[in-house]
C-alpha cells in the first residue's frame, strides 16, 4: 500500500505534515512533523530578563497567554519575586477564561467538531447515528445522534453556539489580561489591574450562562456514542497542573509543597500508578534527544542534570525535518493534555465532577481526549462561578533569587515548561522552551503512535481516522517547532 | 463618503475569494478575525461563500488537493500571514516552500494584503534564527500592509476591503 500524505492539515494550528501507510483497514505506519520553524530560543539570547515574558507571548497567537504565563514564573523564580494571593486569582480566572476554556471550545467544535458531523462521518456511522436515541436530550435538546451531527457542522447551530461562546470567553479573559493574545496586564510578582470589579462580572457571566452546560452534554453523547471505536494508546500521562494555589512562591527549593497546591495537580502516571506527584522531580525526568547538551549542570539544589535536560541545551537552527524535537519523560513519551490532568486529578484529589457529570477514565482514544477537553471546560466554569476577590494588595513579595529557572505549568494542550539560565543575573545566557506538542508529537510518541493501529474509517476515507487521532491531541505546530540542536 | 460598519465591510469583503496562507506565524491574526458578532458571519466565514483559506480556519478535508484548488483560483485576494525565512526549507506547505506559494499565489492575485508585523517586515523573526523577511521583500508588486502583532481585526478588514474596491485610483 502506497504512503498517503495528508499533509497539509486543515482547522489545526499551523503547519502540519502527516503521513501514513495503510495495510487492510489498518494504519500500520504514521510519521508526523512540523513544517515551520521560527527560532525563539535565538531570538531571546542576550536579551534583557524582563523582555521575555513579552517576547515569548509571540510564539502562539491561539493559546495567546501561556507562554507569557510561564516566563513570567520563570521570572518571578530568577528575581526572587512573588505574586500576592490577590494577584494569583486574578491570574487564574483569566487563564481559566483564555487560554483554557476558550481554546478548547475553539478546538472541539471549531477545529475537531466537524470530524463528527454528518457530511464527514462515514455513511456506516451516519445510520447507526439515526438509529441511535439520545440519552441526554433534555440538555442538548436533540432527538437522535444524527441530529446533533447535522449541527456539529460549519455554520450549523452547535458550530454557531461554540463560535459565539469563545468569541465571550475571550472578552471576559481580556478584561483581566488587557490584550489577547499576548497579555499586557501580567508582570513578575504582580499583574495590573484596571477594573476592580471584574471578578463580579466574570461570576455573573458563568452563573447566567448555559451555553457551556449545552456543549458539555452534547460531547457526552459523542462520548457514549464512539465507546469503544478507537484505540486506546495507554495510561502513561503527564501534567504539571494547572492554576496556582495558595501559597504560591515560585522559590524552587518548595516547588513540590507549591505545585501540590495547583488546582489540578501536577503528576507523572506510567501505566496507570501515579510515579510521582513532585512537579520538581517531573521537570528534572525531562530530555530532549538528539539536540545533545553543552553543558554539565546541577539544579540549583545540587542535583546532577541528564545532558540532555533543557537547562543543559544551547540553542541552534535544527536539521530539516526535525523541528518537533524527540521528548522523554523519565524515558517514556507519556500523553499530555486535558486527559492527562483528568487522570491525575482523580488519583489525587477524587473523581471530578462538574454540571452534574460525574467523569471516570475509561480509555485514552479519539473520543475520550475529545470529551475531556469539553468536561475541563465544564469545571472550570463552576470554578468561576464562585470565584471572589479575596482583595488585598497587588504588589509582589519579595524572595530567594537563583541564578538558573524554570516555570512549569499545563497550556490547554498539556504540559508547557521554560528553563532559563542567566550568568549575570540581568540577561538571558539560555532559554530552552519544550511544548506539549513537542511531547505529544515527538517522534514515535502518542500521536503516532496513536495513529499506529487505529482503524480506518472506510473505502476511500482513508484520511478521516488519521486526522481525527491528530486532532483530539490538537497539535499547536507554532509552540512545537522552535528547539536546540548542538 | 460612504462609511461602512466592520460588519458590513466583512460580508462585502467574503462575497470575493479570500487565500489566506499562513507562512511563519503564530495565527494571532486568524484568531483575531474568528469572532462572533457579525449578522451571517458564521456562514460566510467558514463555508458557504466562495471564501478559500488554507491551514487554521480551513475547509473540511486536509491534503494536497487543498492547494491544488487555491493554486487554480482565478479572482482571489492574497492575505498572507507570518513571516518568510531567507532559508526557504524553513518553512514549507508539502513540497512547497512557504515563499514560492506565495510568489505563485500572487501572481494571479487581485491584491496581496500582508497582516501583522511578521508579513509585513519579517516582525521579531528578523532577529531569530531564521532571519525571516516580510511578504514585500520577496514580491515585486504592489502589497497592502496592516502592522501590529497581531494587527487589530478592524484594520485587517478595512486593508481587505480598501485592497478589494482598488485602492484609491479606484
Amino acid at each position: 500500500m502506497p504512503e498517503i500524505d495528508l499533509t497539509p492539515v486543515s482547522r489545526v494550528e499551523g503547519h502540519l505534515s502527516v503521513r501514513v501507510k495503510v495495510e487492510g483497514d489498518r494504519y500500520v505506519e504514521a510519521k508526523v512533523s512540523g513544517e515551520m520553524f521560527r527560532g525563539f530560543e535565538l531570538l531571546l539570547r542576550g536579551k534583557k530578563l524582563a523582555q521575555a515574558p513579552n517576547l515569548v507571548g509571540k510564539i502562539c497567537g491561539v493559546c495567546g497567554a501561556t507562554h507569557t504565563l510561564v516566563s513570567t514564573e520563570v521570572m518571578e523564580m530568577l528575581m526572587g519575586v512573588y505574586p500576592s494571593w490577590r494577584t494569583v486569582i486574578l491570574r487564574n480566572a483569566a487563564y481559566s477564561l483564555a487560554d483554557i476554556m476558550y481554546n478548547n471550545v475553539v478546538v472541539t467544535f471549531l477545529f475537531q467538531g466537524l470530524d463528527f458531523s454528518t457530511p464527514l462521518v462515514t455513511e456506516k456511522e451516519y445510520e447507526k447515528a439515526r438509529e441511535t436515541t439520545c440519552q441526554f436530550k433534555d440538555r442538548h435538546g436533540f432527538s437522535k445522534v444524527s441530529d446533533l451531527m447535522g449541527e456539529l457542522y460549519f455554520g450549523r447551530e452547535i458550530f454557531r453556539l461554540a463560535m459565539k461562546l469563545q468569541t465571550e470567553l475571550r472578552e471576559l479573559a481580556t478584561a483581566i489580561w488587557l490584550r489577547y493574545p499576548q497579555p499586557l496586564s501580567l508582570k513578575p510578582g504582580s499583574i495590573t489591574l484596571r477594573d476592580p470589579g471584574v471578578l463580579e462580572k466574570v461570576r455573573k457571566y458563568m452563573r447566567e450562562d448555559s451555553k457551556v452546560e449545552r456543549l458539555l452534554y452534547v460531547m457526552a453523547e459523542l462520548r457514549e456514542f464512539y465507546r469503544g471505536v478507537f484505540r486506546d494508546v495507554g495510561r502513561d500521562f503527564v501534567t504539571y497542573g494547572l492554576l496556582e494555589g495558595e501559597g504560591y512562591d515560585a522559590d524552587y527549593s518548595r516547588m513540590r509543597e507549591w505545585g501540590d497546591k495547583r488546582y489540578f495537580p501536577p503528576g507523572l502516571v506510567k501505566g496507570g500508578e501515579l510515579v510521582t506527584g513532585d512537579l520538581r522531580e517531573i521537570l528534572l525526568g525531562v530530555e530532549v534527544l538528539k539536540r545533545g547538551g553543552i553543558e554539565e549542570l546541577r539544579d540549583p539544589l545540587g542535583e546532577k542534570l541528564s545532558i540532555n535536560h533543557p537547562w543543559c541545551i544551547d540553542a541552534t537552527v535544527p536539521p530539516k525535518g526535525e523541528f518537533i524535537p524527540k521528548v522523554l519523560q523519565n524515558g517514556i513519551s507519556p500523553t499530555t493534555g486535558d486527559i492527562a490532568r483528568l487522570y491525575v486529578f482523580s488519583l489525587r484529589k477524587g473523581k471530578p465532577s462538574a454540571l452534574e457529570y460525574e467523569w471516570e477514565y475509561r480509555s485514552n482514544d479519539v473520543i475520550e481526549r475529545s470529551f475531556a477537553r469539553m468536561f475541563t471546560v465544564a469545571i472550570l466554569k463552576e470554578v468561576l462561578e464562585n470565584i471572589e476577590d479575596p482583595g488585598g494588595s497587588l504588589d509582589p513579595v519579595k524572595g530567594v533569587k537563583y541564578s538558573m529557572a524554570v516555570g512549569a505549568h499545563d497550556a490547554p494542550r498539556g504540559a508547557n515548561a521554560h528553563w532559563v539560565v542567566s550568568k549575570d543575573g540581568t540577561t538571558v545566557s539560555r532559554y530552552g522552551i519544550v511544548t506539549p506538542t513537542d511531547r505529544n508529537f515527538s517522534p514515535g510518541g502518542p500521536v503516532e503512535r496513536g495513529i499506529v493501529g487505529e482503524r480506518v474509517a472506510g473505502p476511500g476515507r482513508e484520511d478521516l481516522n488519521a486526522l481525527r487521532v491528530v486532532r483530539s491531541f490538537d497539535p499547536c505546530s507554532a509552540c512545537a517547532v522552535h528547539l536546540f540542536r548542538p | 463618503m460612504n462609511r461602512l460598519d466592520y460588519c458590513q465591510a466583512l460580508e462585502e469583503i467574503l462575497r470575493h475569494n479570500v487565500v489566506w496562507i499562513e507562512a511563519q506565524s503564530c495565527s494571532g491574526e486568524s484568531v483575531m478575525v474568528m469572532k462572533s458578532g457579525c449578522k451571517g458571519m458564521e456562514d460566510l466565514f467558514f463555508h458557504s461563500s466562495p471564501v478559500k483559506f488554507l491551514s487554521l480556519l480551513s475547509s473540511e478535508r486536509s491534503g494536497y488537493e487543498l492547494i491544488r484548488e487555491v493554486l487554480s483560483l482565478n479572482d482571489y485576494v492574497l492575505v498572507v500571514e507570518g513571516a518568510l525565512p531567507r532559508d526557504q526549507e524553513l518553512c514549507k506547505v508539502k513540497d512547497m516552500t512557504c515563499q514560492d506559494l506565495v510568489v505563485r499565489l500572487a501572481q494571479r492575485a487581485r491584491a496581496v494584503v500582508a497582516v501583522g508585523s511578521c508579513a509585513v517586515n519579517g516582525g521579531i523573526l528578523r532577529e531569530s534564527g531564521a532571519n525571516s523577511v516580510g511578504v514585500k521583500d520577496v514580491l515585486g508588486k504592489k502589497v497592502y500592509e496592516v502592522l501590529g502583532c497581531p494587527a487589530s481585526d478592524k484594520m485587517i478588514v478595512a486593508a481587505l476591503y480598501y485592497a478589494l474596491s482598488g485602492g484609491p485610483d479606484a
